[in-house]
């Protein structure tokens, strides 16, 4: 039972005349300077908590700048402060009695990120990060600018991690010596991380990553998700490194369930003789490994659900039925250069991402998707019916992804309104004959399911007019170009009523998550518009009675002042 | 169709449904737990709600008495703040004062339908907003030492959420 709330004051008539019209609430700069911090809010912390639920981090961030009330509120809340990460970059004296009282006043922040760490002109970090370090569950590190003394001083003082992501130095081996490392390696004997279930380390494939391997292997005995990512490719992958993280593996291998690795054909083999050993999902990075040997080892598993191959190794049929034999739990799965499978493997899968290299042809015929929910498809080539085939047979399809050479837009426009539940799709048209006006109009029925649209390189003015009329329910337009005439900005205010976001500028693909967040309900947030162009929008919409409308540029997702943008 | 009464805190008395009534976990409790019985023809008394905002929430009550059980609370969920349904979205188009209200006594009532429904009305007023413009728009002084904030933005970076 909800514990009996006090009744709110009795207010007298000036805060009724203050208060604010809920479906008004883009016209309340006028109201602002009569403030009085005792009546309101006149909500208990518990229902103010609800509602701070439903925000995303962006706009949180700017509840807790508020005020001191609803800062705590949201400190005070773990729900609420597993949406941030908190960034600290500790170079210079500049700050230090703030950072001080962050670090020691339980300020509540559950994950952070730390790219700089200079103890020597901090000396009382320490003694901030004893407190600040007990509550943290996720720690990011990047070892660039942290000694490797200190990241292994800050892992004793966080016992409560869960999630350790490690991004290595690519110079580690040139500044570190072995005998520095064997002394590392004893000086962490002491304490082990034992709530640690998830593990992730961006490495560069030296021998030195070698050691910082072992260290993870004798301070973390319980990982259940161990990803060894290399962001510059595996062409050098040694032996050795490979062979360790094998190690790795093995002596984590009770609780082990999600596993990343670069493997070599001999540290496979030695993965698949490792007993208790049960995963749910691997990706392998392997490009020095054949097909036939990464099936050799999925007997070992039969258990896996998600698989992710991630560079050239080529199937054969033959290798995709005993796969398919071999993992009756397979849900998801990556894989580059197949243009075939066997129809009992499709039918199983929810989520299929397939990688091409040099436009090949899809061809995958006598298919059924009925479970279909996520699909990937990177530069292949689609014989004209093939690709509305393919979705006619995904009948709960929810996103799609496709960066691929096509005939003519009429085989997109053909495919999506093949799908009554494509939610999502994000396109990068590749198109090999122009289109011709009249035909878009003729034949087609539109989507009304579909909500969000990408379109990566430039279409056609009146083609994307065209999709426009086919697809009135969208709410959020992406465009990663600036289209130059105004015909596309009519064309928005006329077709798309119900549009809340509109992206016309690069670069912000990945941001898509912030920047639903920051629209309000009921109008159009429009993001990357020169004035150039925004004046033509602007008249178009006052045209179509399409108000208000809110222009913010690429900027405004970096914070209030206007900071330049961040991308990732 | 049984009736019940309810008693508000200015002394007002509702004849309900005794089905529109259940919507209020509260109520629901008080009848099924607790034993009382409507058919005494005593007034069930509700002190923490005024009878204009009981009167609201009757009609909201009436209007969704037929709905079936929300799904249990999934993540996915909770973050959609655009899904309000239009009639909904008309009956909580009032001043700030009363919004907060009908959430008081909602929440005092137990009506987990109608509190989700108000918080969601009251995220999208935060949405998309600066630090600035909430102080305006729930009238909030900002009582943070001066220079203070600043400090404070500097350090609050955030980052996307994960995956």
């Amino acid at each position: 039972m909800n514990p009996v709330l006090p009744l709110p004051e009795p207010a007298g008539a000036e805060d009724a005349a203050c208060s604010v019209v809920a479906s008004e609430s883009s016209h309340q700069n006028q109201l602002g300077a009569r403030s009085n911090a005792a009546e309101l809010p006149r909500l208990p912390p518990e229902l103010w908590t609800l509602i701070f639920r439903q925000l995303g981090p962006f706009c949180l961030s700017r509840v807790r700048l508020t005020c001191t009330t609803w800062r705590d509120i949201v400190s005070n809340s773990r729900a609420l402060m597993d949406k941030f990460c908190i960034e600290l970059v500790i170079d210079s004296n500049e700050g230090r009695s703030e950072l001080q009282s962050l670090l020691t006043a339980g300020s509540g922040f559950r994950r952070a990120t730390i790219e700089f760490l200079d103890t020597e002109i901090y000396s009382k970090f320490w003694e901030g990060w004893r407190v600040f370090g007990k509550g943290l569950t996720a720690l990011t590190i990047f070892e660039y600018h942290i000694s490797f003394f200190n990241v292994v001083e800050l892992l004793r003082r966080t016992p409560n991690l869960k999630c350790l992501v490690y991004y290595e130095d690519d110079d580690y081996g040139s500044v570190c010596t072995d005998t520095y490392h064997v002394l590392m390696l004893e000086a962490c004997t002491d304490f082990r991380l034992n709530m640690l279930e998830e593990v992730s380390i961006h490495s560069c494939c030296r021998n030195s990553s070698v050691e910082v391997l072992h260290f993870i292997g004798k301070l973390c005995p319980r990982v259940r998700t161990l990803n060894i990512v290399s962001d510059f490719g595996s062409y050098d992958i040694s032996e050795h490194f490979s062979d360790t993280a094998v190690s790795i593996a093995n002596q984590v291998r009770h609780s082990l369930r999600e596993l990343q690795f670069i493997p070599t054909k001999n540290a496979l083999k030695r993965l698949a003789t490792i007993d208790d050993l049960k995963l749910d999902k691997l990706t392998l990075d392997a490009e020095h490994v054949c097909s036939f040997e990464i099936v050799q080892f999925l007997r070992s598993q039969p258990g896996i659900q998600h698989l992710y191959l991630l560079r050239n190794e080529i199937f054969q049929m033959a290798d995709l039925l005993t796969m398919n034999k071999l993992l009756p739990k397979l849900r998801s799965l990556k894989m580059k250069h197949v243009v075939d499978f066997p129809p009992a493997m499709l039918r199983k899968l929810e989520n299929l991402q397939l990688v091409y290299d040099a436009f090949e042809d899809f061809t995958v015929r006598g298919f059924d998707l009925p479970k279909l929910k996520r699909l990937q498809i990177v530069n292949c080539t689609w014989p004209n019916q093939a690709l509305s085939d393919f979705f006619r047979h995904c009948p709960n399809i929810r996103s799609a992804q496709l960066d691929c050479w096509f005939e003519n837009l009429i085989d997109i426009l053909r495919t999506i309104n093949q799908s009554n539940t494509l939610k999502d799709l994000e396109l990068k048209p590749l198109l090999k004959n122009a289109i011709d006006p009249e035909e878009i109009t003729f034949d087609l029925y539109g989507s009304t399911a579909l909500r969000s649209l990408l379109v990566e390189n430039k279409l056609p003015e009146n083609a994307l007019i065209a999709m426009m009329k086919l697809y009135p329910n969208l709410t959020e337009l992406y465009l990663e170009y600036r289209p130059a005439g105004e015909a596309v900005y009519r064309g928005i205010c006329q077709h798309l009523k119900k549009l809340n976001v509109l992206v016309v500028c690069d670069c912000l693909k990945r941001k898509k998550g912030r920047i639903t967040e920051s629209c309000r309900p009921g109008e159009l947030l429009v993001i990357g518009c020169d004035s150039a162009t925004m004046a033509p929008l602007a008249l178009c919409a006052a045209q179509e009675g399409r108000l208000p409308l809110r222009h913010v540029s690429c900027g405004f997702l970096a914070g209030d002042r206007g900071r330049s943008p961040v991308y990732y | 169709m049984s009736t019940i009464k309810l008693e508000t805190s200015d002394g007002v008395k509702f004849t309900v449904k005794t089905q529109v009534a259940k919507c209020s976990g509260t109520i629901r409790t008080m009848l099924e737990d607790i034993g009382i019985n409507p058919q005494d023809g005593e007034a069930i008394p509700l002190s923490n709600v005024h009878s204009t905002i009981l009167q609201k929430i009757l009609v909201w009550a009436e209007h969704h008495v037929d709905d079936p059980e929300p799904p249990r609370d999934d993540a996915d969920a909770a973050k959609r703040t655009d899904d309000i349904c239009s009639w909904d979205e008309d009956f909580l188009k009032v001043d700030q004062r009363t919004l907060f209200d009908v959430m008081l006594a909602a929440n005092y009532l137990d009506m987990k339908q109608l509190i989700a429904v108000c918080c969601k009305t009251v995220a999208n007023m935060i949405k998309g907003k600066t630090a600035d413009q909430i102080r305006k728009t729930f009238n909030i002084e900002n009582d943070f030492p001066p220079g203070d904030e600043d400090k404070i933005r500097l350090r609050n970076q955030f980052c996307e959420e994960r995956r």
